[in-house]
């Protein structure tokens, strides 16, 4: 019974795991204040709730935008306590000459919670995760869980298991610039990461580590920077570097990304990263890029369409290597909690037909 | 003979008073807010008065409604006037430009005149204090322009420091004003 109410909550309401980095046009220039991580993502401050009411849902108030609906302003709440339940879910559906197929697929469902002061915070995600083809979520995990100090205003450290900081951020896992460099959900790692956070430039230095928990090769080693600069008070430029190894190759990832903020409604989310790989076994190397562009206008508040491109090419020897995507979608968070994202476009791979897909993110996190 | 000798007595430079009700204006102010160091603009601000260019100096009392100010967020905006400017009570801040120094007939050189010092007065939420800035004096198009900026303490102003939900605006704020002078409306 509780399975089938959660999986129906799921259906009905909906995505912010992740931060939303097209609000640096509203003056958030670092996600610390939505955030209780420094890169963003995950648990959110008493402002961060008050925010995702005021400026990003269409008829959210902040009186009901706290825990499970309650009041943020309440005083009379432990002020250093921050929880939140994340549920999500994705239904699909994919057109292709073989098949149509329409599947919903649970995704999260985890409490975050922890304690946050002046100076130090400690944060722990509890949830359950897929383990089999089934994709049920069943088996009792944690996504995330650091230790947190601010040093001063501008400099945040932090050690534990998340997802680094790298290019834009944002929340979507399924681009080319995240699966497609496999730092798709669930590829957190186990970080110490040291953070600048200042009033025009944001830097990050993120030491990576495998997970010990974890037998999955997919697990990076190595270090990443990402740094970004406030440009025109309302956009930002940056650039990311990886290096690092995986069991079966090593390789080095950098690239640009922008934020601009064309108008006050419309924006441009951007980013291009150059791989070049080396398989262990063999010493080819494999050269390649992979990109993701959105361009978004906040028709009203809360609603969003943006139409997308993503490509994939990340070994420029062979041209089957080559992946494309592109589309429209909307993305509208109606009332603080809950977040919908509709996506509908065509896949094409080189040399082949493209095939139709679509997906509705369902999100909510309380 | 009588038109010879009034060639030979010099022209004198009469001062042209603007009025900023027929004008292109705005105001703006930056605040930061921390510890995140989220940017604060807040805009929409008009300028009313006159103000007065001389041979080689511009001043001005100038009146700004500070109910037209907006910072993106209805709630924030809210608080802003209510709890700290407190607009029912204080509804307008008066910026007096005592002097901005310029060149000798400035008006008649075609040139961009960048970060002149200038000295005034700010009367904002009942209190009146002195102010320095700079100033920008744009005479090379055909409409002249004067940009401003200063900075203010929010506590001299005997303004709470605003504070909502952890985040606290930073004390010292920048003030922005432009005008667009169209002297032939004048």
């Amino acid at each position: 019974m509780i399975r089938v109410l959660f999986l129906f909550l799921i259906v009905l309401v909906s995505r912010v795991t992740f931060a939303f980095p097209e609000n640096v046009r509203h003056g958030y220039f670092s996600c610390t204040a939505c955030h209780v991580s420094p890169s963003g993502g995950g648990v959110l401050t008493p402002y961060g709730r008050s925010l995702s009411s005021e400026l990003m849902s269409t008829w959210g108030t902040t009186k009901t935008s706290g825990f499970m609906f309650s009041n943020p302003e309440d005083e009379s709440k432990l002020q250093w306590l921050r929880s939140q339940i994340f549920l999500r879910g994705v239904q699909t559906y994919r057109d292709t000459p073989k098949v149509e197929k329409a599947q919903f697929i649970p995704m999260q469902a985890d409490l975050e919670v922890g304690a946050d002061t002046e100076r130090f915070a400690i944060i722990s995600t509890f949830g359950y995760r897929a383990n089999d083809a089934s994709k049920d979520l069943k088996e009792f995990f944690s996504r995330r869980h650091y230790v947190l100090y601010r040093f001063t205003e501008q400099i945040v450290g932090r050690v534990g298991k998340f997802m680094q900081s790298f290019g834009l951020n944002g929340p979507d896992h399924v681009t080319a610039t995240r699966r497609g460099l496999n730092w798709d959900q669930g590829s957190e790692s186990y970080n110490l990461e040291m953070n600048y956070i200042g009033e025009n430039f944001n830097h990050t230095l993120t030491f990576i580590s495998n997970s010990p928990e974890e037998k999955s090769v997919k697990k990076d080693q190595g270090i990443s920077i990402n740094s970004s600069y406030l440009w025109r008070e309302k956009s930002r430029l940056g650039v990311s570097a990886y290096q690092g190894r995986q069991s079966d190759f090593e390789r080095v990832v950098f690239g640009p990304y922008v934020m601009i903020s064309l108008t006050e409604k419309l924006y441009l989310n951007s980013e291009v990263f150059y791989q070049d790989k080396t398989v262990k076994a063999t010493s080819v190397h494999e050269k390649g890029y992979t990109t993701f562009s959105r361009l978004g206008y906040e028709a009203v508040k809360g609603l969003t369409p943006f139409v997308q491109f993503d490509r994939s090419y990340l070994n420029d020897s062979d041209r089957s290597s080559q992946f494309d995507s592109y589309g429209l979608g909307v993305q509208w968070l109606p009332y603080s909690h809950f977040d919908f994202m509709l996506f509908a476009g065509k896949e094409k791979s080189y040399s082949q037909e493209a095939t139709d897909f679509a997906w509705l993110m369902l999100n909510i996190y309380l | 003979m009588l038109k010879i000798i009034l060639f030979l007595i010099p022209m004198s430079w009469a001062a042209v008073q603007v009025d900023l009700a027929q004008q292109k204006s705005d105001v703006e102010f930056f605040a930061i807010g921390k510890p995140s160091l989220l940017k604060i603009n807040g805009t929409g601000g008009k300028l009313i008065g006159n103000l007065e260019l001389e041979k080689n100096q511009i001043k001005g009392r100038l009146k700004v409604k500070l109910d037209e100010f907006t910072t993106g967020i209805d709630l924030r905006d809210r608080h802003m006037k209510e709890k700290y400017l407190e607009t029912a009570k204080y509804s307008e801040a008066w910026i007096e430009i005592e002097k901005i120094d310029l060149p000798e007939d400035f008006l008649n050189v075609k040139k961009i005149y960048s970060a002149i010092p200038f000295q005034g007065k700010l009367n904002l939420h009942g209190v009146e204090k002195p102010i320095k800035g700079t100033a920008d004096v744009d005479t090379s198009k055909d409409s002249p322009s004067v940009s401003t900026e200063f900075k203010v303490l929010v506590s001299d102003f005997k303004i709470d420091v605003p504070t909502y939900l952890g985040i606290k605006v930073a004390d010292e704020v920048t003030i922005r004003t432009r005008m667009n002078l169209n002297l032939v409306k004048q």
